[in-house]
């Protein structure tokens, strides 16, 4: 009987799946595509009189410089364009603009009011569906130009990848002069593109690992200080730096909470090297790891329950991931080769690296769990990624090769989409290392 | 000590069998969850659909040409007429050149003259059924001598049969008899075979029409190459969301409705709930809508638009992560 049962049970369940089947509307799956930059037209910003006006030609060019380099956006040449847009108000003729294949088109109006201010308006439409994607406005300091540019290009390229943009952020790094005998090494501070370039510190002492707060108002870094290195805050808006802590030890590879309420770094004491948090009012720290290796480099996951670090425990230098509170420490690298400095990415989903393998560095990506890794960049010597705050592109520095005669050493922060693809070097007054990708500005 | 290791190792494997048996098909119940079956199961049933159907669209794209081809013939009838025209040329020819009018008449008023001379083209197809008609006469000659014959036979054979008739009524009676019988069994068969279809039916129409449905052109006679063929057109459309977090959950099905000539009417996603929750899922939406209509018109068969005049378009960017 229950034989039987089973039976009519089976071939019910095929008959059904067969309805199914023949029920199904006809349906065709698409599983490749093309991985090419999106073709967009950025018109240049007219005046209220619908004649282009000087800072919307500057506003264009800095937004379409800024989509190009992501390596997700083609702009058209505005000399293609057949009928330049007067306003945004004014929906366009598509017809005009289908031909260039273009899928977006950025109409905007800037001008100088007569208080001085900026005044800034914008609509992204849609070329291929036709309608209106977004749009907004706004005023802002004559000087501002280049950041709300970089804002609108945030915008567009929101729209388009479904990801938050990164053009409105700043990027703290060391930069570097001078011989190798006698480097002089400062802190410094650029916007990502490399405009809006300032030093920090004078450098008088020796500076590294500069890292942001969660609000992009304070740098904690490596100082120094006759010959002793210690964590200090930098902070911006009045330049007066901080000594955090007075420890027996030195402390170094600083990095804030993604709460901002608390810093974790290294303190070596008494030949061990462990990873301490130090609460940022009362500088109280708490000791998370204790062992008799060097455990340094952490990192929190971006909600703040976990934290990647890398130590030598093993008999070789590699990637551990422990709970905020120290606990359930598991090694997550196994693969070939020496792994450093890693940092967890803002999505959460991913580590960067650095590895060292085969006499070659290398900058890297593994799933939080140690499996699928891939390596982004390769050099002489490559180190410290920094993650921009949309988790979708990497900053690191690159060394060059010293020359017998002492020459080149040549070093240069680069940026590198997560796929591994347009790797660009970002331009900076003198040598460059260290770099560090500030959260979004407020 | 034995026994009793021989009763736990009895009643352990009876539980580990009888948890097999109740398992094992738990096991296969989540098989059907992975979508793609479903997928591959539609793809593998157009060879056969497009067969059946494939060939009537050739059939008619023939009796289309044939009819075209016919349709030629129609212009001939008009042809008849051109016979005529030639025929009062000539006589026109003749005549001082007048206006059109006059020429029409003239020929009308001319006809009796004009037509043993020059309406010659059209007499020599009357002539020739003639000629036609006396070689088919000879065939009807021997048909005949036999009417003439068949008086005296057909005497003969009434008289025949009426003895026939006489001494064959047992045997009509058998015939008959054996006729009856035939016609009972084809009756009985009859009914037999009416029972199994209807017994058929009923069990198919219980299954949920699951037999009968295949046959329905619901995945349509296109074939895999007119599959292949619209993929690999709205694959060259088509930028999938590389880099983006997530990317192989972002699989976006979207409706598609065309005009007769492949033309995207609509373009419509169907997860509307995520739509209208998920950002980077509106974005992913987005692109493939704009795919489709960057794509039109597509390289569909024209000749088989009730099957495809409405499509579901999966964009699935798994691959990316791979």
């Amino acid at each position: 009987m229950m034989m039987f049962l089973r039976l009519v049970t089976v071939i019910a369940t095929c008959l059904g799946l067969f309805g199914n089947i023949a029920n199904a509307q006809l349906r065709i799956d698409i599983t490749e595509g093309q991985v090419a930059p999106t073709p967009i037209a950025i018109a240049n910003f007219t005046g209220p009189d619908g004649v282009v006006s000087e800072v919307g030609k500057q506003i264009a060019q800095i937004i379409s410089e800024d989509l190009e380099s992501s390596g997700l956006f083609a702009p058209v040449d505005s000399a293609a364009f057949i009928e330049p847009p007067k306003a945004p108000s004014i929906r366009p003729n598509f017809a005009n603009w289908s031909p260039l294949g273009v899928k977006g088109l950025l109409v905007g109006s800037a001008y100088i009011d007569s208080a001085g201010m900026l005044q800034v308006e914008f609509v992204l439409w849609d070329v291929v569906i036709q309608r209106n994607i977004t749009g907004g406005g706004g005023n802002a300091d004559q000087n501002a130009v280049r950041r709300i540019s970089h804002q609108i290009a945030d915008f567009v390229y929101e729209e388009f990848t479904g990801d938050r943009g990164y053009f409105d952020t700043r990027v703290v790094y060391v930069a570097e002069s001078g011989s190798q005998s006698r480097r002089l090494k400062r802190l410094a501070i650029m916007d990502q593109d490399g405009h809006n370039h300032q030093f920090l510190t004078s450098g008088a002492d020796l500076v590294l690992t500069p890292r942001f707060s969660p609000t992009a108002n304070e740098i904690a870094y490596l100082n120094y200080f006759n010959d002793e290195p210690n964590v200090y805050l930098f902070e911006i808006a009045t330049g007066r730096t901080e000594r955090l802590g007075s420890f027996p030890g030195m402390t170094f590879a600083p990095r804030f909470a993604p709460s901002g309420d608390k810093l974790i770094m290294s303190l070596a004491q008494n030949g061990m090297t462990d990873i301490y948090e130090m609460d940022m009012r009362t500088q109280a720290i708490n000791r998370l790891t204790q062992s008799a290796s060097i455990d340094t480099s952490p990192s929190y996951s971006p909600d703040g329950s976990k934290i990647v670090f890398n130590s030598d425990r093993g008999g070789s230098q590699q990637l551990y991931v422990m709970d905020a509170d120290g606990a359930n420490v598991r090694r997550i690298s196994f693969n070939q080769g020496r792994y450093a400095t890693p940092v967890w990415s803002p999505r959460g989903d991913i580590i960067a690296f650095t590895k060292m393998a085969n006499g070659q560095f290398y900058i890297g990506v593994m799933n939080v769990d140690g499996s699928g890794e891939r390596l982004l960049a390769s050099g002489f010597l490559v180190e410290g990624p920094t993650w921009a705050p949309n988790g979708r592109v990497l900053m690191y520095f690159k060394q060059q090769p010293f020359e017998t005669d002492g020459s080149g050493g040549d070093t240069h922060v680069y940026r590198i989409d997560i796929t591994g693809f347009n790797e660009k070097r970002i331009i900076t007054p003198s040598d460059a290392s260290d770099p560090a990708w500030s959260p979004i500005l407020r | 000590m034995d026994r009793r290791s021989l009763i736990i190792s009895v009643g352990l494997h009876v539980s580990v069998a009888t948890l097999a048996w109740i398992g094992l098909p738990s096991i296969k119940r989540d098989l059907p969850d992975e979508q793609p079956i479903v997928v591959m199961e539609m793809v593998q049933s157009v060879p056969t659909t497009n067969l059946t159907q494939g060939d009537k669209p050739n059939t008619a794209k023939k009796e289309q040409k044939a009819a075209k081809s016919k349709k030629p013939p129609p212009p001939p009838p008009p042809a008849p007429p051109r016979p005529k025209p030639p025929a009062p040329k000539p006589v026109a020819k003749p005549a001082p050149k007048a206006p059109d009018p006059k020429a029409e008449i003239l020929p009308q008023k001319m006809a009796p003259k004009p037509k043993p001379a020059i309406a010659q083209p059209p007499a020599p197809p009357k002539s020739k059924p003639k000629t036609t008609a006396a070689l088919k006469a000879p065939k009807r000659l021997p048909q005949s001598p036999p009417k003439r014959i068949n008086k005296l036979a057909r005497q003969k054979a009434l008289e025949k049969q009426r003895e026939d008739a006489l001494s064959g009524v047992m045997q009509n009676l058998a015939k008959a008899k054996a006729v009856s019988e035939d016609a009972e069994k084809k009756r009985r068969e009859k009914e037999r075979k009416e029972a199994a279809e209807t017994l058929t039916s009923n069990l198919t129409t219980a299954a949920g029409n699951a037999i009968r449905a295949p046959e329905k052109p619901v995945v349509g006679p296109l074939g895999l190459s007119d599959i292949d063929r619209i993929r690999q057109h709205v694959s060259s459309c088509w930028s999938p969301p590389i880099g983006t977090a997530g990317a192989n959950t972002l699989i976006v099905d979207i409706i598609v409705t065309l005009d007769r000539d492949g033309k995207v009417l609509t373009a419509e996603v169907d997860n509307k709930m995520r739509l209208a929750t998920d950002r980077t899922f509106r974005v992913a939406a987005d692109e493939a809508i704009r795919t489709m209509f960057k794509c039109s018109p597509l390289p569909v068969p024209l000749d088989k638009y009730e099957q495809w005049k409405s499509f579901i378009f999966g964009f699935d960017p798994k691959f990316l992560t791979r």
